[in-house]
């Protein structure tokens, strides 16, 4: 479906269509969804965290004033309410540590992965982002999926510029690390 | 590190996307729908703002039409003014006359009232523009 721009469908929910807004939902859902599965790690408190902030983003429609990029905005919303769950949930807060992290950053490809299937591809990638921690998820989800500048991470987030590069940095560097485990796994398997 | 050397990782993106974004169950979207209807009552309220666009509107128009009127419904005045060259004269009678009726006792300069006018007339004109680029007619 081609979408028209956000502002479009704000300003019909704001006089009243209710349709509208459903359309905003259609378009922005997967990956609201997805931001909120990286946090939660579970798909039922991610849907209810993603559904929850679609119903705060209504109610405030009215409040929004082109500050931000509506996902922005609405990501926002996504990223306190799934924070907000997972405090409830008791859920321990993951620090950031600088000091285990290397500056040098050295990017490999993964041959093995190359001679897969796209679907079982598909699964082992997810398995694996599925691994790596709560922000590092979140943050990897916004820069890498959904093209968000550092900007607007910091604005979603609430974390600093140079927390959210450390993020990214030991993201990739996780993620590469549990492909080669899983991959590791598969072959143990095989064999 | 900068964004530009964070973004020299298109391996990294590539699996990303590869993997893609998560779907949510097929009735996401009219559970949503459904919570808002049985919420009571409608809570969406559209950004109200103090002055609304037409008071704006009519105030660009009354500044304007001051202007025009100061400029051409009385040129013969005595106390005309020189814009650029052009023998543009300013007829400040009207001005003076109200200033009178309100018993003030002080004298503005020509030069001080064109200015103010001037600056009145710049700042509703581009309210004006402001406007109708809202109103995509600029689109």
């Amino acid at each position: 479906m081609n979408y028209r721009e956000d502002r479009f469908y704000i300003n019909r929910v704001l006089g009243g269509n209710l349709p509208a807004f459903a359309i905003l939902v259609e378009k922005h859902k997967n990956l609201a969804y997805t931001l909120a599965l990286r946090l939660t790690k579970n798909h039922e408190d991610a849907e209810e965290v993603a559904q929850d902030s679609f119903l705060k983003a209504y109610n405030s429609l009215g409040t929004f004033k082109e500050e931000s990029k509506f996902s922005t905005w609405l990501y926002k919303i996504v990223f306190n309410t799934a924070i907000s769950r997972m405090r409830r949930k008791q859920m321990q807060n993951v620090s950031i540590d600088e000091g285990n992290i290397s500056n040098s950053i050295q990017e490999e490809r993964i041959s093995s992965l190359d001679h897969l299937h796209k679907k079982e591809r598909k699964k082992i990638i997810a398995e694996a982002i599925s691994r790596l921690n709560e922000e590092e998820g979140a943050v990897m989800t916004l820069y890498y999926l959904n093209e968000n500048t550092l900007k607007e991470i910091e604005e979603i987030t609430g974390f600093s510029n140079s927390n959210i590069k450390i993020l990214l940095h030991r993201g990739r560097k996780k993620l590469l690390f549990e492909l080669k485990k899983i991959l590791k796994g598969e072959i143990v398997d095989m064999l | 590190m900068s964004e530009q050397q964070l973004n020299r990782d298109p391996y990294i993106k590539s699996l990303i996307e590869e993997a893609g974004a998560e779907e949510p169950s097929g009735r996401f979207t009219s559970n949503i729908i459904e919570a808002i209807k049985i919420q009571s009552p409608p809570s969406v309220k559209a950004y109200q703002p103090v002055i609304s666009r037409s008071a704006w509107l009519i105030m660009a128009f009354i500044g304007i039409a001051a202007f025009f009127y100061l400029l051409f419904a009385n040129p013969s005045g005595d106390q005309g003014l020189e814009v650029f060259g052009y023998g543009l004269s300013l007829d400040f009678s009207v001005t003076k006359s109200f200033i009178s009726k309100m018993a003030f006792s002080f004298e503005l300069t020509p030069i001080f009232k064109t200015s103010i006018i001037t600056l009145f007339i710049f700042t509703f004109s581009n309210l004006l523009i402001f406007e109708l680029k809202n109103r995509s007619i600029f689109k």
